[in-house]
């Protein structure tokens, strides 16, 4: 045995092999097809807009809690990877402010606020600000395929509401998820669950 | 020791090295809790690739030694063994690894190098 190993290998591999489920491309996938579906429903669905955004991170979390964790085994990461997942849970929170707050804005809450900052900027601050805090996420996080996906839904998010093109928001979620479904099948073939035994 | 044997022996830290640590799984399995604050048994297996009978065996070699520290607990009435690197055990995987590339820096060139 030899004691020349490089650890911070070892350590990446223990890190994406915990995380490369697929789960992140599920959300954003989600995500964007909750947009599409309240597009080509022209509003009527609305009010399922809300339940929908608070059921998808739920799903997630429950798919991360009872399929993910039992095949692939529970760790807890050293201090380093704690602090910079911190960091990109306080990013993704301002970001969600953020966005909530341009969307009130929009809304009204600010009279002439598309009059005075131009409707076309609004989707274009969306997509930069998306393709900022994604990229932003996925350096943060050591998760690379997040630059792809982050990439497509910014861009499908600020195009589609640009051209109010629901075939970009539909290809948009497509190109997300499928990898995502992919991701998360390649996971369960490579992880199967363990026996009660196997676990002891 | 005869002078023949003495004469014949690895000069250096070698006589010293850590056979605990040594065992490419036992090594394996201290790299890996090394890099993270502590991980699961189900994770181990996946990671290491050890049969589930192998790991079994290192963990209670590696926790009777004091380097492992080994936490049994049910969660939702399923078995859940956490391991730990100790103290002990980061000391002797920090100091196996120096001894190593001490080894490795003062061997002399092979002769197909020279």
């Amino acid at each position: 045995m030899t004691g020349n190993i490089d650890l911070k290998q070892i350590e990446r591999k223990a890190w994406t092999s915990f995380y490369q489920d697929g789960l992140w491309e599920f959300a954003l996938g989600l995500a964007m097809m909750i947009i599409w579906i309240d597009m080509i429903t022209q509003d009527r669905l609305e009010w399922l807009m809300p339940l929908a955004m608070f059921a998808v991170p739920l799903s997630i979390y429950l798919i991360k809690r009872f399929v993910v964790i039992p095949r692939v085994g529970y760790v807890k990461f050293g201090g380093e990877r704690r602090a910079r997942n911190f960091k990109a849970v306080a990013v993704l929170v301002v970001s969600v402010l953020i966005g909530i707050a341009m969307a009130f804005a929009a809304g009204g809450m600010i009279p002439d606020f598309h009059k005075w900052l131009g409707d076309n900027w609004i989707p274009i601050f969306f997509l930069f600000k998306a393709l900022i805090i994604f990229s932003l996420l996925a350096w943060l996080m050591d998760y690379p395929p997040l630059y792809y996906s982050g990439t497509v839904f910014a861009l499908g998010l600020g195009l589609g509401s640009l051209f109010n093109s629901h075939l970009i928001f539909l290809s948009s979620w497509l190109l997300i998820l499928i990898p995502g479904i992919y991701m998360f099948v390649r996971f369960l073939m490579k992880y199967p669950l363990p026996t009660e035994e196997a676990a002891q | 020791m005869s002078g023949a044997a003495r004469e014949g022996s690895i000069p250096g830290p070698l006589p010293d090295i850590d056979r605990l640590v040594h065992e490419p799984a036992r090594f394996a399995i201290l790299a890996h809790l090394y890099v993270v604050e502590k991980a699961d048994f189900t994770f181990l297996l996946n990671q290491t690739g050890l049969t589930r009978g192998n790991l079994s065996s290192h963990m209670s070699k590696l926790e009777e030694a004091g380097y492992i520290e080994v936490e049994k607990r049910f969660v939702a009435r399923k078995p859940l063994t956490v391991l730990k690197l100790s103290e002990m055990g980061r000391k002797a995987f920090v100091d196996y690894r120096q001894q190593m590339q001490q080894v490795l820096e003062e061997l002399p060139q092979g002769a197909s190098e020279g």
